[in-house]
């Protein structure tokens, strides 16, 4: 099994639900139980690229996810890819400097640096705000105001400049925009690193919220009880995750790892994700380069 | 032992089924639809700030905001006593009480949404649920 790292880059707003809740918003994103954190479902994705490679190549698809009907037990066996759930790596705030900031949190980063580590890529140590009302940012960050005060949102948080700051906006726009560097660099200019808190609090009330109705068709005005409030992964968010291949477990039909993997859709591929996909949401980029050393 | 949420959903349930006979309930009802995601769009303060503007000519604002602080008060996040003190406290908050109350006042705006479905019986759009087609 070779573990191997995943990113995906939403090109529009992105709603993978959990279906209608019994909380504050109708139709919430799904979130990790524990952090509360944003995350995309493994799930959703295989399903997904399921699909995308299944329209091109059926055996390849058989073998990568297994049958699609299991008849009997001589024709089972279990598909060479592993999904994992992709985690909120830095989320677009809107900024009163610089139009937005893609912020992230000492949180977020050990996980992602724990799982760099893990299929063999480089990572850095992890710089923390100084407490939790300051922010750290790249040397060249475009989002200070008077050169010391970050504005998030409602929230005014001291800022420091830090370079290690500005290695980390490096390392993830390498792998978001591996071939355009104005994306690399519009990036590494927006992006800070907040105390935990003030992140945690920004992925729960800084999400993109649509106000829904359905009209009645007979006299165009709107349905009875039909207004609803949709929660989205804003555009220009990252996420990160992990997926694995083992050799094909197809009964006659072998095939190594690393030429499943010379198989996958080409990096970076584009995507539909989740739904409201008929209102263009859930267009992602889907970035699998990484492979393990 | 009682679990926190159970204080702030007795109070929830306490607030709107006192709303049963007001004449505006439903107008009440589709405000109160709507305050959760006005407090995540336009923050709390802006919210209350908007309670407390819109309720000089239309009661149910009030009414509103003046149940969002029992719910808070009884979730032991304030300990205000009027509405408008409760927008004052919000906006004379600091960071780290901005974050409370924010995360308090989505918990309790949820509540009092879900007894106005179900207890009230009144939509989003103000209309008696009961008359929903399908």
């Amino acid at each position: 099994m070779h573990a191997r790292l995943f990113h995906l880059h939403t090109l529009s707003a992105l709603h993978c639900g959990t279906g209608r809740s019994v909380g504050v918003v109708d139709l919430p994103i799904a979130r990790a139980r524990a952090t509360q954190l944003p995350i995309v479902p493994g799930s959703s994705l295989r399903g997904v690229l399921r699909q995308e490679i299944g329209a091109r190549d059926a055996d390849l698809e058989r073998t990568l996810f297994g049958p699609r009907t299991i008849k009997d037990n001589a024709n089972s066996f279990a598909g060479a890819l592993a999904v994992g759930d992709a985690h909120l790596l830095a989320m677009p705030v809107r900024a009163l400097a610089g139009i937005l900031c893609y912020v992230t949190a000492p949180f977020i980063l050990r996980r992602y640096a724990r799982d760099l580590a893990d299929v063999g890529l480089t990572t850095l140590e992890i710089p923390s705000p100084a407490n939790r009302e300051h922010a750290l940012v790249p040397t060249d960050s475009v989002n200070l105001l008077d050169n010391n005060t970050l504005v998030l949102e409602d929230l005014d948080l001291g800022a420091q400049r830090n370079a290690l700051t500005l290695e980390w906006a490096r390392i993830i726009a390498a792998r978001v925009h591996p071939h355009e560097t104005s994306g690399q660099t519009d990036f590494i200019q927006r992006f800070a690193i907040l105390p935990d808190d003030i992140l945690g609090y920004l992925s729960e009330t800084a999400t993109e919220l649509r106000t829904r109705i359905s009209i009645d068709q007979d006299t165009g005005t709107v349905k009875k009880g039909a207004l609803w409030f949709e929660e989205h992964l804003p555009a220009e968010s990252v996420l990160w995750g992990l997926y694995a291949l083992s050799d094909s477990n197809e009964p006659g039909k072998p095939k190594r790892a690393d030429a499943l993997a010379q198989a996958l859709p080409a990096s970076p591929t584009l995507l539909q994700l989740g739904g409201q996909a008929g209102v263009g949401r859930g267009l992602v980029r889907l970035l699998t380069q990484e492979v393990a050393a | 032992m009682k679990m926190r949420a159970h204080h702030v959903a007795k109070a929830a349930y306490a607030c709107v089924e006192a709303r049963q006979n007001e004449p505006n309930k439903k107008k009440y009802g589709a405000i109160a639809h709507k305050l959760p995601g006005m407090i995540l769009q336009n923050g709390l303060a802006q919210a209350t700030g908007f309670l407390l503007a819109k309720g000089a000519g239309a009661s149910e604002h009030l009414m509103l905001l003046d149940d969002l602080k029992e719910v808070l008060r009884a979730g032991g996040t304030v300990t205000v006593t009027s509405g408008e003190a409760l927008h004052r406290e919000i906006i004379a908050a600091d960071l780290a009480k901005t974050l409370k109350y924010t995360r308090a006042a989505l918990e309790a705006s949820g509540w009092i949404k879900r007894y106005v479905q179900g207890v009230l019986r009144v939509t989003a759009t103000g209309d008696d649920s009961g008359e929903q087609e399908g």
